[in-house]
């Protein structure tokens, strides 16, 4: 009987396995290709992260070495750092939010997730980039952020609010919930007394000062940590400051609807942005940008204070993947945008065809389409039975998990930029639709 | 969910379009999709707005090999290098390395490279 029931296994997994190799490998051709596309990736990258510094950004016009800090390898001390990180933190990672809304200002309890000790499959030992086990369990959690995670969503950061400023039990727990840098968690410990008790600088107000300061990916006086040097510079980490536990940076919400330094609203209209000229802080002021020259802040009646604290914690929950990023979200909602409003028109009025409904779901979609992406593909995680695999039963697991995260994000009443739709709204939403609206009657 | 999402408001119609946007960036759904929209123009038939919107994502989410070349190039390379984390992991682990890392996604990125 117990026989039996191994052999069936292994002939499911044995049909699992050539159905899955079916799939992906088609052909000789495509894997002659592939060889080729690994070449040349490899050569490019080796080229492109050999020149780190100043010359290689004048040269492509790029922060090369901010991407580059992204692949260098862990040390081994750090790896051990973070592998220490993940085994204090495993409690509190992973799983599914399951409770309904928290009351305001209520730290959300975070469901445990069962157990998984067989996942991820590597350990921190492989030479995978800064990705490190403890960013993987971070991974299959839904990126709710805890209520304490995100103050400046609900205060005005200009404000500095002294009664945010973190405790040493809050500053661990915030390094706990981080979902991108566990490893700050490590630091934590150490840090939070100074940290603590040392000027506390870090309203939204500086945080954006520095940040703005475009195009200065490694700037030596210690407070500019809010740009570029948040994903990287792990030796850095002991000084870490406020924002940085949240491993992004943030945007003042004076500042979130000007455009970055040296940029027009017109270059918005065009293919040729670069979005690897802009730091975290920026990008956020380029997503507001966008939303706004579509129309859709006024229409929905988006507040600055959502948009801001959407804007962070969707930044935030993006993974420093090499490709996965924050800065592809970026481009993909850019994409997105030129593509809505017809393509480049000189004119500046938009082309679309889409309602303002339409037209806000598709920039949130376009923001959040890979919300927390781990950094593999669909088929490593249900080769390796991942968590997440399990939940959505290895269908589009990957995208599942991006939509389920976008509106875990959206659950939060002070980062819901769609709270304002409103069955009034409604009325006027379908008002506005320029498939059906009347000459006469224009909205508000 | 909350009441939010309980009556089909425009909240709900917003959550339908978001969810099944980013659900049709599936890879899986490709070359399904590219058919489609193929009839599409072919047949000059009217589009649901959803479709419209799934088209639009999943082509800005491709759209890379439109830009210009030096960012183009760089997010290939950044592509094949995520790839190539996902392969020293299955190798690492021992597990079967899964090819669809290396196949697809660089042929959309890259379409040159074939």
């Amino acid at each position: 009987m117990l026989f039996g029931t191994c052999a069936a296994s292994q002939l499911l997994q044995s049909l699992v396995r050539t159905r899955l190799k079916g799939i992906f490998t088609q052909g000789s051709r495509m894997s002659l290709a592939d060889q080729d596309v690994q070449n040349i990736g490899d050569s490019m990258l080796t080229a492109e992260y050999s020149r780190v510094g100043d010359d290689a950004d004048a040269m492509h016009g790029m922060h090369s070495a901010r991407r580059s800090s992204h692949s260098a390898p862990a040390t081994r001390k750090e790896r051990q750092a973070s592998l220490l990180a993940a085994a204090t933190n495993e409690a509190d990672e992973g799983g599914l939010q399951t409770d309904d809304l928290p009351s305001e200002g209520k730290p959300r309890r975070r469901a445990t997730a069962p157990p998984v000790a067989s996942w991820p499959p590597v350990d921190a030992q492989s030479s995978c980039g800064t990705a490190t086990s403890s960013e993987w369990r971070s991974g299959l959690r839904f990126s709710v952020p805890a209520a304490e995670q995100l103050p400046r969503a609900s205060t005005p950061p200009a404000l500095g609010n002294p009664s945010l400023l973190p405790n040493a039990e809050r500053a661990g727990k915030e390094g706990r919930l981080s979902s991108v840098h566990a490893v700050v968690s490590k630091a934590t410990a150490s840090a939070a007394a100074e940290r603590a008790s040392g000027p506390e600088s870090g309203s939204g107000a500086a945080a954006e000062s520095s940040a703005s300061k475009a195009h200065a990916p490694h700037s030596q006086q210690p407070q500019h940590h809010a740009g570029p040097s948040t994903r990287t510079s792990m030796p850095n980490i002991g000084s870490a400051r406020k924002d940085r536990m949240y491993g992004r940076a943030s945007v003042s919400i004076a500042k979130l609807l000007t455009m970055p330094l040296g940029l027009k609203i017109e270059d918005l209209d065009t293919w040729d942005l670069n979005v690897w000229s802009f730091q975290d802080a920026e990008l956020q002021q380029l997503a507001a940008a966008l939303l706004n020259r579509v129309g859709v802040m006024s229409e929905f009646k988006i507040s600055h204070e959502r948009l801001q604290g959407f804007l962070q914690a969707v930044c935030g929950s993006y993974h420093p993947n090499p490709y996965h990023n924050w800065q592809h979200a970026v481009c993909v909602l850019h994409g997105s945008y030129l593509m809505q409003r017809g393509g480049y028109t000189q004119g500046g009025d938009s082309l679309s065809y889409l309602t303002k409904l339409e037209q806000l779901s598709l920039l949130i979609a376009a923001l959040g389409h890979d919300v927390d992406h781990p950094g593999v593909s669909n088929a490593f995680l249900v080769a390796s039975s991942s968590p997440l695999a399990l939940c959505y039963n290895d269908e589009s697991v990957l995208e599942n998990h991006h939509a389920a995260a976008t509106f875990g994000l959206l659950q939060d009443q002070r980062l819901n930029v769609m709270s304002e739709l409103d069955p009034d709204q409604r009325k006027e939403a379908r008002r506005s639709h320029p498939r059906s609206r009347k000459p006469a009657s224009k909205p508000r | 969910m909350t009441a939010l999402w309980s009556t089909p408001t425009s909240a709900h119609q917003a959550r339908n379009l978001i969810c099944k946007s980013i659900l049709a960036t599936d890879m899986a759904h490709h070359s399904q999709m590219v058919r489609e929209l193929t009839e599409m123009a072919a047949q000059q038939r009217p589009v649901q707005p959803v479709a419209v919107l799934q088209a639009f994502l999943h082509l800005a989410d491709l759209s890379n090999p439109v830009l210009e070349w030096s960012l183009s190039r760089r997010w290939a390379s950044l592509v094949c290098a995520e790839f190539r984390n996902q392969v020293s992991r299955e190798v690492a682990a021992g597990m079967p390395v899964t090819r669809t890392g290396r196949t697809s996604a660089p042929a959309h990125v890259m379409p040159w490279a074939e």
